[in-house]
């Protein structure tokens, strides 16, 4: 249970910045996700606060002491790398055995240290076995295990279930999560994929081009985007562009169509760019009660949701709405509604930041 | 049938290849090591003979002996370099290649010449040694056993430096960092994951310069001065002096057993290392 600081950590290859000015500060116990696209710099954050790799900026402090120069061997931090980087010539068992056996601790006091590890990541009886005789999920758990056998006192996973298919992935983002809890470690998980940053984390940080962009709840990220960016990564969104009408309550878009929002705190004529996620957009089947009218283009039937393509007068929008068996049909006239307060302005402007 | 149906296509291309090794290649060894056991008739009085005389012995134990330094001094060499090659840039390792493998494009003949340029009594390294006066009279390198070592390790270093280097380079960086984050000191990552990890090449690359050195001619025959006879070079001795072609095939078929059995090995560890 330690707490990390980040401030103003950065790293340079040449003129390049993987790594831009990044400060975050990390609550003991918290689990924090570094949400990003390929190549945003999640993993150099990472191996910057395991000791890895050397800041070109900044400082790190873990549990409030300053290791910004402490080699990573006396970090004691846990961390499950992207590739998991299990030792190929080791069986499971000296795998999570090694971080014991280099502090020099006992042969029985390992022995029941291991199983335990072993045990929590439910593969007690796969000791023997070398890391090619096991599946991509279970190298995956030996990886945990072994980060988290010594007691180390912050974890750190490098998209740690990249390798997983759809359901082994939801099953293991579930036991991670009870892990993370029943530990009570200090966690930071690197992903990109946005609903496991959604689904797990106390906090999300999205990173773009080694910048933050936006640290909150995962339900804040979601809702109140800091900008056009962070809306897009984190799902599907309608964008209203136009400037902020004269009750400061609406956008009035190029076209006239007038869109109720939430508070504008911006000056009446300001352009403005705002969004309304697809499921906060309510289709109604009466063409009049609604705040626009809309004609259904195509539905599509997901299982448990079917999203609704819509023609409106402020442009194509997307509804997702439960799915059932009295949904809309494609050339139904309907009508769209939501509540002012769930579109949120994300950016002035019309152009959308790069 | 059976057999010939599960061939695939691809056997009718090395058919040509086959056929000229089994008519060119294995068929006189098989003829020649026939001899060892036929001749005059069924026998093995030659084997007899080669335990008998001393002299086959001597030859035998001494070559044994010059293998396993010469493999011993290859990998003492040869792994440090290869390891110090690994940590280079891309491209200062291509040029670290280019001058590992820059002897193979000089004739072994004008190699082992050079030796005798540096090493000899008159050589650059006696003449140095004699002007500081830190010896009274020349030191010789040459005309035996060190010199045949000197020699054989110079021209065989390649052979284990490069796929020692090779087989570094694949060792994931990943896994020395994780070794380090879970605790462990420079030391412990390279006793526990590096060196572990490279000890296959390692075998393998000293199995091969064994073999290679087992069976070394020219530079023995040069460098030892015809005082240091190997296998190859008593081989030399009793066919082309003494016409003893019997003789001989029963010491090829000593060598040819030896550099199986480590050939079989090196197969062996090859295998583990691949399964681990
Ligand atoms: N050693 C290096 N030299 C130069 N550039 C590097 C180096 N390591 C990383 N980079 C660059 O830094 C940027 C961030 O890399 P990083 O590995 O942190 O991305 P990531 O967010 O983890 O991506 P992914 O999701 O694909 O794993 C990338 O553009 C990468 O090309
Ligand atoms: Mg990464």
């Amino acid at each position: 249970m330690s707490s990390i600081h980040l401030k103003g950590v950065s790293r340079h290859y040449g003129a390049f910045a993987a790594v831009d000015d990044v400060s975050l500060d990390v609550e003991p116990g918290e689990f924090v996700t570094i949400l990003g696209p390929s190549g945003s710099g999640k993993t150099t954050v990472l191996t910057m606060i395991a000791g890895l790799n050397q800041l070109t900026g900044g400082s790190i402090h873990i549990g409030g002491r300053d290791v910004t120069a402490l080699p990573a061997a006396q970090r004691n931090i846990g961390l499950v790398f992207q590739s998991y980087a299990l030792f190929p010539h080791m069986t499971v068992f000296d795998n999570v055995a090694f971080p014991l056996s280099v502090r020099g601790i006992g042969a029985t006091e390992t022995r029941r240290r291991v199983e335990e590890a072993l045990a929590r990541v439910r593969l007690d009886t796969f000791g023997r076995r070398k890391p090619s005789q096991l599946s991509g999920g279970q190298q995956q758990r030996v990886a945990l295990a072994r980060a988290i056998v010594f007691q180390p006192d912050i974890l750190l996973l490098d998209e740690p279930l990249g390798a997983l298919d759809r359901k082994l992935r939801e099953e293991v983002q579930v036991e991670l999560r009870r892990l993370q809890r029943s530990l009570g470690i200090t966690t930071i998980l690197v992903t990109h994929d946005q609903e496991e940053a959604l689904s797990l984390s106390d906090r999300i940080v999205v990173l773009d081009h080694g910048k933050v962009q936006q640290i909150a709840a995962p339900q804040n990220a979601y809702l109140r985007p800091s900008n056009r960016f962070v809306a897009d990564f984190l799902g599907a969104a309608n964008v209203f562009e136009g400037r902020v009408g004269s009750d400061e309550r609406s956008i009035v878009m190029d076209g006239g169509t007038v869109i109720p929002c939430g508070a504008a705190a911006r000056r009446p004529g300001t352009p403005v760019t705002a969004i309304l996620r697809p499921e906060r957009l309510i289709l109604a089947a009466d063409e009049a009660i609604g705040i626009v009218p809309a004609m259904i283009t195509e539905s599509v039937y997901l299982g448990q949701f079917v999203r609704y393509h819509v023609e409106t007068p402020a442009g194509p929008m997307i509804a997702v709405a439960p799915g059932g068996n009295n949904g809309f049909a494609p050339g139904a006239r309907v009508s769209a509604t939501w509540q002012p307060d769930d579109v949120w302005i994300v950016a002035d402007g019309a152009a959308p930041p790069a | 049938m059976a057999m010939i149906r599960r061939m695939p296509a691809e056997f009718g291309y090395v058919l040509p290849l086959l056929l000229l090794m089994l008519a060119l290649f294995i068929l006189p060894i098989a003829l020649m090591l026939a001899r060892s056991v036929t001749q005059p008739e069924w026998t093995i009085e030659h084997y007899q003979d080669l335990i008998e005389t001393s002299v086959y012995l001597r030859v035998l134990g001494r070559t044994l002996q010059i293998a396993l330094i010469t493999t011993v001094a290859c990998a003492l060499l040869g792994y440090p370099l290869a390891y110090w090659m690994r940590d280079l840039s891309p491209q200062r390792q291509v040029l670290a290649v280019a001058l590992v493998v820059l002897p193979f494009w000089i004739s072994i003949l004008v190699r082992t010449y050079a030796w005798i340029v540096v090493l000899g009594n008159a050589g650059v390294v006696n003449r140095v040694l004699l002007d500081l006066g830190l010896v009274g009279a020349p030191v010789s390198f040459l005309y035996n056993e060190l010199g045949v070592v000197i020699g054989t390790t110079n021209v065989l270093l390649p052979f284990l430096v490069l796929p020692l280097f090779a087989a570094m380079v694949r060792i994931d960086d990943r896994l020395m960092q994780a070794a380090e984050s879970l605790g462990a000191s420079r030391a412990t990552v390279f006793r526990r994951v590096f060196f572990p990890l490279s000890l296959p090449a390692l075998a393998a690359g000293s199995i091969l310069v064994f073999i290679l050195t087992f069976g070394f001619f020219i530079t023995p025959a040069i460098l030892g001065g015809g005082r240091v006879p190997m296998v190859a070079n008593a081989l030399d001795l009793l066919i082309n002096q003494f016409a003893r072609w019997e003789t001989a095939a029963a010491l090829s078929t000593v060598l040819l057993v030896v550099t199986l059995a480590c050939f079989a090995m090196s197969r062996w560890i090859g295998a583990r290392g691949a399964t681990s």
